[in-house]
């Protein structure tokens, strides 16, 4: 049973307090992951879409990487991903009116949860992944298990007569004014070839990972280099002086300021006077007196 | 995963202006432009595969089932002496059972699993514990049974479902339950675990909260309701292998004909706003929604 609609490949348009962004640091390939950090998601924002006016060209987001957490040389791999949700199952029940519609109970009061108010409300949770952690060491998750949830309302618990017995148990029915949230999944109804066999949906007290699924998460690999062919075409095309009085040689960027300053000397024997090596130096300190546009212009 | 590599010059982010910042990295934010997609595919609907084990007739083939070509082949890799031999003392060792798998020496019941206390907000319940030949608040006699409904709960266990006040500090709270067992020990317990059977209720009528429906914006009492749940028991737990039938694939629900006659309740019958009189619960309510259609004198 669902009450959403599936999609199809669509360019997302989520907000960005959907979104979170983890960053890996690693120097080289050799060396592994010695820095991870969260990058605030407000970095990334939705490129306007002019052609309609509005303010989301589906899709096409603007990943602003803070320079700061950004300057070192080496590789920093983005993971661009849907935030998750770390809820509590109260309880596994079914409706009163539909009682071969089993799900999950969670509890919106959950402090966990206080930041997700929104999406606890009336079917806010359609499309969200319910994944699993081991009932017994939480830390753990159950691999390769989730459930995508089809519907969530807001339910009562109603002690109700069985079917055909004078059993009562527990159902939920719909009501708006509690604070409790049934979430149908899928799979979560039996199906007509066998109308008393349930999926799996999970069990009371196991937390669960809630996932919305309004995007496909994005890895970005930046690798900083402080070479490229640019810099390689300033040292063979660029400008570039050498004083004679002083043996510094300096290379210009293509804006003629200085890009590198060296040292240029010869040495000698000290017994014979025969030169025995040229050397270029690089400068740690710049003489700006190299201005480019001023040698030129004597 | 949609993997996408860039690299970025530093010194595309260094200064090279003829001043203290020369050398150094003055650049604020790096700009990267990202393609997000939302892909859904749903593989659709589950069907339960009964386990048919060696030795059974099959009702589909009417043969005998073996599983003997399959033991050949996992048995060719490693020894799996406890499918060949029931009697065996190879049987894996486990304590705790995982849900997504199935395990060769259990009974479904080896999953069950106790519910745990829940606590939550919802609407009051007084009208199941009021006594009749009262008015007002004298309605609510603590200790009163006001009614009893014999049932069996999931566990078949015989419940003797009481209604009945708890307590009542002034209805600041009043403690009510419904369809509870009057001797539970915890039936005044507001701390899990709750009460067994039935739930429990505490609405306080000097403390106020307010809930949206669709007839707008509403403040009602607050009432707490405590309560066990049922776990995982024999009611809603069925181990059963599930599989997809290929000719299923992306259906997540079989086509369906719907037998039953339903008659639209249409707008222009003579009964129709009395019909819907029926639907509203509180004063408020009835002036929203009878103002439109009957005319309400305040007095």
């Amino acid at each position: 049973m669902s009450t959403g609609v599936y999609g199809i490949v669509r360019g997302a348009d989520v907000r960005p307090s959907d979104i979170q962004i983890k960053v890996f640091y690693s120097q080289n390939r050799e060396s592994g992951i010695s820095n991870t950090f969260t990058l605030n998601s407000n970095n990334l924002t939705n490129v306007a879409n002019d052609d309609l006016g509005i303010d989301v060209l589906n899709g096409l987001y603007n990943l602003k990487l803070p320079v700061n957490d950004f300057k070192s040389k080496g590789i920093y791999t983005i993971v661009i991903k849907p935030v998750e949700i770390k809820a509590t199952i109260v309880d596994c029940g079914v409706l009163t009116g539909l009682p071969d519609v089993k799900g999950i109970v969670l509890d919106s009061a959950d402090p966990n949860l206080a930041a997700f108010t929104d999406k606890l409300e009336n079917n806010g949770l359609i499309g969200y992944r319910v994944e699993f952690l081991d009932p017994i060491n939480p830390a753990l998750k159950v691999r390769n298990l989730f459930r995508i949830v089809t519907s969530n309302n807001r339910v009562e618990p109603v002690t109700q007569n069985l079917t055909n017995s004078n059993q009562k148990a527990i159902r939920y029915r719909f009501n708006d004014n509690s604070t409790l949230v049934f979430c149908t999944v899928t799979p979560n109804a039996p199906t007509n070839v066998k109308p008393d066999v349930f999926p799996y949906i999970g069990q009371p007290n196991q937390q669960v990972i809630l996932t919305h699924t309004l995007f496909n998460p994005v890895t970005i690999e930046v690798e900083m280099v402080e070479h490229d062919f640019d810099t390689l075409a300033i040292g063979l095309f660029g400008n570039q002086t050498k004083s004679i009085e002083d043996g510094i040689y300096t290379l210009y960027n293509f804006n003629n300021e200085i890009y590198e300053q060296y040292n240029l000397f010869e040495i000698k024997s000290q017994f014979t006077g025969v030169p025995l090596y040229e050397v270029k130096e690089r400068r740690s300190t710049i003489d700006f007196n190299k201005n480019f546009n001023d040698i030129a212009n004597v | 995963m949609k993997v996408i590599k860039r690299k970025i010059l530093l010194e595309s982010l260094t200064s090279r202006v003829h001043d203290s910042t020369w050398g150094t990295i003055t650049a604020k934010t790096i700009n990267l432009l990202v393609n997000l997609e939302q892909e859904i595919k749903d593989l659709g609907m589950l069907l339960p595969q009964d386990f048919i084990p060696r030795g059974v007739i099959s009702e589909d083939t009417g043969k005998l089932v073996d599983y003997q070509p399959l033991i050949n082949i996992l048995d060719a890799n490693t020894n799996f002496e406890f499918i060949k031999n029931p009697n065996a003392s190879s049987i894996p060792s486990k304590k705790e059972f995982n849900y997504d798998l199935r395990y060769s020496d259990t009974k479904t019941k080896d999953y069950y699993q106790n519910g745990i206390s829940i606590s939550g907000l919802t609407e009051d319940r007084l009208e199941e514990v009021k006594t009749y030949g009262f008015t007002g608040d004298s309605q609510f006699i603590v200790g009163n049974i006001v009614d009893t409904i014999g049932y069996y709960n999931y566990k078949g266990d015989a419940i003797a479902g009481s209604n009945l006040v708890i307590s009542n500090s002034d209805f600041n709270p009043i403690m009510y339950g419904e369809l509870v067992n009057a001797n539970d020990t915890r039936l005044d317990s507001i701390t899990p675990p709750y009460v067994s059977n039935g739930m429990v209720y505490e609405t306080f009528r000097n403390q106020q909260r307010t809930v949206i429906d669709e007839f707008g914006s509403e403040v009602i009492p607050t009432t707490k309701v405590y309560y066990q749940g049922q776990g995982m028991n024999e009611t809603n737990l069925d181990m059963s292998a599930l599989t997809r039938e290929e000719y299923l694939l992306y259906i997540t629900q079989p086509p369906k004909v719907e037998s039953d006659v339903f008659i639209e309740r249409g707008g222009s019958i003579v009964l129709a706003q009395h019909g819907r009189f029926a639907e509203i619960n509180t004063l408020e309510q009835l002036e929203r929604y009878g103002n439109g259609f009957y005319n309400i004198n305040k007095v």
